[in-house]
């Protein structure tokens, strides 16, 4: 097993937004987190690499506690990918040098490796091309595929993706989805939350409905389309595809 | 060749405790007041007073360094130790003794009232109500006028400035009616401008110049600054330095000063070197 | 005033413009004191524990308020009390440069905080500590970002540096001084000069400054105001 959430809350204040959420990865899965704005998924997936910290649960990442205080957190970071819906690349960074940063000043590699390994992420998601070019000066699409180059470079042992696609353009969103289904078919282990349900269909082994903080349902995406156990689970899939469309 | 390196170390070392064990005191003055002190054409500070600290330097045995300061800033720096004598043609006053001890006086004083030549001006119409007076902050001058004329209820304006030579520019603009300081800058004042300016009159205030020390006298500084003015009024050098300083456009005293200065400085003779200040100063006005 | 009134001011500009240096000397140390230190309670104020911010926000209230002339007689006189010395160059320093430092660390906190948070989130998910996202994602921006406000300051802190004169340091208005008391006629001609260097300084200053900020700039890294 990869990863292992157990028993996740959190809290703001008087809302309790994660109410003890459990679920667990194992290596080479894809599993696509679904469900109503403001159900906690993003909280969820901010817990797993303690951007924001859990006020109770525990989370395994293969052998190793990462929740626990006595845990080095950046160790555990360098091993977990985090790709987000905004981009957040560095805006006075060359794409190539966003995709370095981490390589040589977290990894401590040399400036000649981190290139090397920053040249091939860049190149795997079509955007050699680009590796002198400022944030500014790349499309939307552009900029969150290198903002995936640079998870990608680290050599993590999974990837969350956090909408990766709600901020970009339509006609933008297929070529970052073409990368996340191609790092999915390679034997990546990814986590998405994300509103694509074309994409949850064709490329999760398992799709996870959530809704006011709590799972609701858990299955492969054909069982979940086609037979949810849950009625607000047939609701919430109807009302999306309704929005979003189905395949894409 | 060992014994004569260790000769040199031993005599390096002999100079170095010597200049460790010389004295060395700080003089504060304000050199924006000729003929007491100012900065010479060529960057000197020379003056009255500068010149007789020097003087009595030589005599007692003791080093000096001339600061320059703002004028009010040298009595606070005196009574915090930063700087030990305040030498910038200080009048002896009884608010002043009491945060600082004074020297002997070694000059007397009055107040002047320097009025435009083409004004027209009296002593008296340059002091009486309505008249706008000018003079340096924190000098005895703008105090003569508080107590005097203000706190006496005569309505007159009061404005300060920084220094005396703006004062005169306000005068000349007739932006002011009369400025008010000592003699011997507004002498200064009206040789500079010929023409111009005239002294309407001389208000006896009979004040006295006197060096000054932290109250206490912490370095025991006083009694020999008292035994090196004795010795140079008993010399002569005194009044040669006096006959030097005074009345005398100041290129002619600069260039006597440079001409002599080596007599005091390098050859240590304070006597020798007022006697030549003198002479020089006047074969050059003769000129 | 005549013209060769102006004549002979001018005949002075060696001795001004030997003050201008002390002026410049000053300038340039203070502004480095107050550049690192600003930097310093920046970073304090907004990414440190509650009673360090605290301690960054007292200390830009501390310097912004007392006036510089006191500061300067303040940082002159004070040590002689627990009979330390300072000499008046660095006294002036001193002063003008930890007043320097609190307007600087206004400066640096603003473009710190322009920047958009997302980007100190992707820095630590990467595994970035704090310092390492300081140093390599917050500072290079915040640093291109103040380059504006840091002309500012470089005007007004020019200036500054003439209230020198008061704890003894002989810079350039100090030298018209005498050169006025020396020669009364010479009083406006001598300020005017000084008022013309000052005047040819700052645009110096702020051109310099303007050619580095097209050198040092990046597409779409601009303050947002």
């Amino acid at each position: 097993m990869l990863l292992r959430v157990e028993d996740l809350h959190k809290r703001y204040g008087k809302d309790e937004v994660l109410k003890g959420v459990s679920f667990s990865l194992e290596k080479g899965e894809t599993k696509v987190i679904i469900g109503p704005s403001g159900t906690g998924k993003s909280t969820l997936l901010r817990c797993i690499n303690r951007l924001t910290e859990p006020d109770r649960g525990k989370i395994w990442l293969e052998d190793v506690e990462i929740t626990s205080p006595r845990v080095n957190i950046h160790r555990i970071r360098a091993q977990i990918g985090f790709v987000f819906q905004d981009f957040n690349l560095f805006t006075h960074l060359t794409a190539l040098d966003n995709v370095r940063l981490g390589l040589m000043r977290v990894k401590g590699l040399s400036k000649q490796e981190a290139t090397a390994r920053a040249m091939q992420e860049l190149a795997r998601v079509g955007l050699a091309d680009k590796a002198k070019a400022y944030p500014a000066e790349l499309s939307g699409g552009q900029q969150q595929r290198v903002s995936i180059a640079r998870a990608l470079a680290m050599d993590p042992k999974l990837i969350l993706f956090d909408e990766p696609t709600s901020a970009l353009d339509p006609e933008l969103i297929g070529e970052v989805l073409a990368v996340m289904e191609d790092l999915a078919k390679s034997g990546m282990t990814m986590l998405v939350v994300t509103h694509e349900m074309g994409f949850a269909r064709t490329v999760a082994d398992e799709i996870i409905f959530m809704e006011k903080g709590v799972i609701v349902e858990q299955g492969p995406p054909e069982q979940l389309f086609r037979n949810p156990k849950h009625p607000r689970t047939a609701e919430f899939l109807r009302r999306i595809t309704d929005l979003y469309g189905g395949e894409r | 060749m060992r014994s004569r390196v260790v000769c040199l170390i031993l005599l390096a070392l002999a100079f170095g405790v010597l200049g460790i064990g010389a004295e060395k005191f700080i003089v504060g003055t304000d050199a924006t007041w000729p003929p007491f002190e100012w900065v010479s054409a060529k960057g000197h500070m020379l003056g009255f007073d500068l010149d007789v600290m020097r003087m009595i330097a030589i005599l007692e045995g003791y080093e000096i360094e001339i600061q320059n300061l703002a004028f009010d800033a040298i009595i606070p720096a005196v009574t915090l130790g930063k700087v030990d004598i305040g030498a910038s043609g200080f009048t002896i006053t009884e608010e002043r003794a009491q945060v600082v001890d004074f020297s002997s006086p070694y000059w007397t004083s009055d107040q002047t009232v320097l009025v435009r030549a083409d004004s027209g001006l009296t002593l008296e119409a340059a002091l009486s109500p309505g008249r706008k007076l000018g003079a340096q902050r924190g000098t005895t001058g703008a105090f003569w006028v508080e107590d005097n004329l203000i706190a006496k209820g005569v309505a007159v304006e009061l404005v300060l400035y920084e220094t005396y030579p703006e004062a005169i520019m306000d005068l000349l603009a007739g932006r002011l009616d009369a400025v008010i300081q000592d003699q011997a800058p507004s002498e200064q004042a009206v040789r500079q401008y010929a023409g111009k300016l005239v002294i309407a009159g001389i208000i006896k205030t009979y004040e006295e110049f006197g060096f000054l020390v932290a109250k206490g006298d912490p370095k025991g500084i006083l009694p020999r600054i008292e035994r090196g003015m004795k010795k140079l009024k008993e010399t002569g050098a005194w009044d040669n330095l006096v006959s030097a300083y005074f009345g005398n456009p100041l290129e002619v005293i600069e260039a006597a000063w440079e001409a002599c200065i080596d007599v005091l400085l390098v050859q240590k003779d304070p006597v020798a070197y007022a006697a030549c200040l003198a002479q020089k100063v006047q074969e050059l006005s003769q000129k | 005033m005549t013209f060769e009134h102006w004549l002979r001011t001018w005949s002075y500009l060696p001795t001004l413009l030997q003050g201008l240096s002390t002026n410049l000397a000053i300038l340039g140390a203070l502004l480095s004191l107050g550049f690192f230190v600003g930097i310093l309670i920046a970073i304090l104020e907004l990414y440190a524990p509650l009673p360090l911010r605290l301690l960054g926000a007292g200390y830009s209230w501390v310097f912004r308020s007392i006036p510089e002339i006191l500061l300067l007689l303040l940082v002159w006189l004070g040590p002689a009390r627990f009979g330390l010395s300072i000499s008046p160059f660095w006294a002036a320093v001193v002063a003008l440069g930890l007043r320097s430092s609190a307007y600087q660390a206004e400066i640096f906190r603003g473009a710190l905080q322009s920047i958009p948070s997302g980007q100190t989130l992707a820095a630590r998910a990467l595994g970035l500590s704090p310092f390492g996202t300081i140093r390599y994602v917050l500072l290079p921006q915040a640093l291109r970002l103040s380059l504006a406000g840091w002309g500012n300051e470089f005007a007004v802190v020019l200036k500054d540096t003439t209230l020198a004169y008061a704890i003894g340091v002989v810079e350039v208005l100090q030298k018209a001084r005498f050169i006025s008391s020396r020669e009364f006629p010479l009083t406006f001609p001598a300020y005017v000069t000084v008022a013309l260097l000052f005047l040819f300084l700052t645009y110096a200053g702020l051109f310099l400054l303007g050619k580095l900020e097209k050198r040092l700039r990046i597409p779409g890294l601009e303050a947002r105001r």
